[in-house]
């Protein structure tokens, strides 16, 4: 209970520490910005890396530790694609923004494949029969 | 003279000795007109656990011990027994399926609810790569489920193909000629038309819609959902008229031809007691008693191939039943959880799993119907 006080803490110390950069008109407030957000973002990568890692010890072995995995990459590639497009995005830099959805949306669908293609497997095995 | 040596004759044909001839059925004798070649064509013809459950059928010397297997066989108590010990043993992988596909739906719900993205299209190809994900969980299921239906339908087909000349045999050997013929000839006909609407209709149907369910998110505004369920509908109408037609013609044939073979067996035991000189009565007593072992191989005959049905269909009628089970279940929880996308796939392949369902039930009811007729086809 008390990470989230300090988190908090942290973000509202970081949103006064870029205002005041950004009423002195300093080129630092973006990267404050970014770097704030980097920071927090990484205590929460912490704690969902302690999810995963119970997650793939209680799916271990079973039958569906292969969907599990799946689900959290698919999961981790949205969210990191999401978490970088908005620091870009606040950063002023919105084309690079667009580039990693671009690619986060070309992961996801790279992802897809293998599923696309076990379905057509299952469809035409009955096909088949 | 001629007077006296003609009486003389008739009073020697009065001193030759007469005697009556019984022909006497010892209950518990080995009949000569078992069908044991037909028999043994069956047996060879059935998978290896049904062949351990009626082993001491197969291993019965006479009619007797043949009909006191049979007799074990058909008890409730037997039954009640056997469908417990396979619910406990096709229920354990029902729950792993239950088990795993909870798992996927509350994961992909709580991940979907961590990862509110902000981007509209980031979203949508995230929800489509957890949709595909469950897709394929749910459609391995399906499939698994579809290919345990339809080895069972091309299974009992097989066997009541092997059935066939046991009861042809049994019904010619009793003089049930006519009825031998068209019972012959109707089964063939559903079964080739079942082997082949199944092979060449349902399954290709079912690959074909299962990929367009588990494709659809794709596609928002087309409704598969809505063309799978009239889809169904029409099928097991169809499915429905098709054993309606099929058991009102073969209860009809099997009627008249009893008749007709009846009457044709009235006539001769009429002309053996008329027309052959002192024996003919015993003749057609006698004629009697074998149609009596004749009813008795019928029974049994007709008695353990119900049986050998039963075993065959119960597993996977089972089977499909706690799969279906299984997909309410989840497909309940999904809706809770709001998760309309998986949900939808699980009706969907509920409603496919649901024709194979019907086709099964319909098969197994029609044969037994069948071995019924053939049982009750006794002459009189």
């Amino acid at each position: 209970m008390s990470d989230i006080y300090k988190l908090c803490g942290v973000a509202v110390i970081a949103l006064c520490g870029v205002l005041l950069l950004r009423e002195a008109r300093s080129p630092f407030a973006e990267v404050a910005v970014s770097f704030f957000g980097v920071c927090i973002m990484a205590r929460v990568a912490v704690n969902i890396s302690e999810l995963i890692r119970f997650l793939k010890e209680l799916s271990a072995g079973s039958t569906a530790e292969d969907y599990i995995k799946l689900l959290l990459k698919a999961a981790g590639i949205a969210y990191i694609t999401e978490l970088t497009a908005d620091i870009c995005r606040d950063a002023g830099v919105v084309s690079i923004a667009s580039y990693v959805e671009i690619f986060g949306k070309t992961e996801l669908l790279m992802l897809s494949v293998p599923l696309i293609s076990e379905l057509c497997r299952l469809s035409i095995s009955l096909l088949k029969l | 003279m001629k007077r006296i040596l003609l009486f003389i004759i008739i009073m020697m044909a009065f001193a030759l000795p007469v005697n009556s001839a019984e022909y006497e059925y010892l209950y518990g004798d080995e009949t000569v007109i078992y069908p044991e070649a037909e028999m043994d064509s069956l047996i060879s013809s059935l998978p290896e656990d049904v062949r351990e459950e009626i082993d001491d059928f197969i291993s019965a010397e006479n009619d007797k011990e043949r009909a006191e297997a049979l007799t074990d066989k058909l008890d409730l108590g037997f039954w009640i027994r056997h469908i417990l010990s396979l619910i406990t043993e096709l229920f354990a992988p029902c729950l792993e399926e239950t088990g795993r596909l909870l798992v996927i739906i509350l994961l992909s719900k709580i991940l979907f609810g961590i990862t509110s993205l902000g981007n509209g299209e980031l979203n949508g190809m995230y929800s489509l790569s957890v949709s595909l994900i469950c897709s394929v969980a749910v459609a391995g299921i399906a499939v698994d489920t579809v290919n345990i239906a339809a080895s069972y339908i091309s299974r009992i087909c097989s066997v009541v193909t092997a059935m066939l000349p046991v009861m042809e045999a049994v019904m010619l050997s009793s003089g049930n000629v006519t009825g031998a013929a068209l019972n012959g000839t109707s089964l063939m006909i559903y079964i080739t038309v079942t082997e082949n609407f199944t092979v060449l209709v349902l399954i290709p149907l079912a690959g074909a819609l299962l990929a367009l369910s588990c494709s659809s998110k794709v596609f928002d505004s087309v409704n598969i959902s809505s063309l799978i369920s009239g889809l169904r509908r029409l099928l097991t109408t169809i499915l429905s008229f098709f054993l309606l037609i099929f058991s009102f013609v073969l209860g009809i044939q099997s009627s008249l031809a009893a008749s007709a073979d009846s009457l044709a067996l009235k006539t001769v035991r009429f002309a053996l007691g008329s027309y052959v000189p002192i024996v003919g009565g015993a003749v057609s007593e006698a004629l009697s008693t074998v149609h009596a072992g004749f009813d008795l191989i019928r029974r049994t005959a007709g008695g353990i191939a119900v049986v050998i049905i039963l075993f065959i269909v119960l597993p996977p009628l089972l089977s499909i039943f706690f799969t279906r089970l299984s997909l309410c279940f989840c497909r309940t929880v999904a809706e809770l959880l709001e998760c309309n996308d998986v949900s939808r796939i699980i009706t969907d392949a509920d409603s496919v799993l649901s024709v194979f369902c019907a086709l099964a039930v319909m098969s197994s009811v029609f044969f037994i119907f069948a071995i019924t007729l053939f049982m009750n086809s006794g002459l009189t």
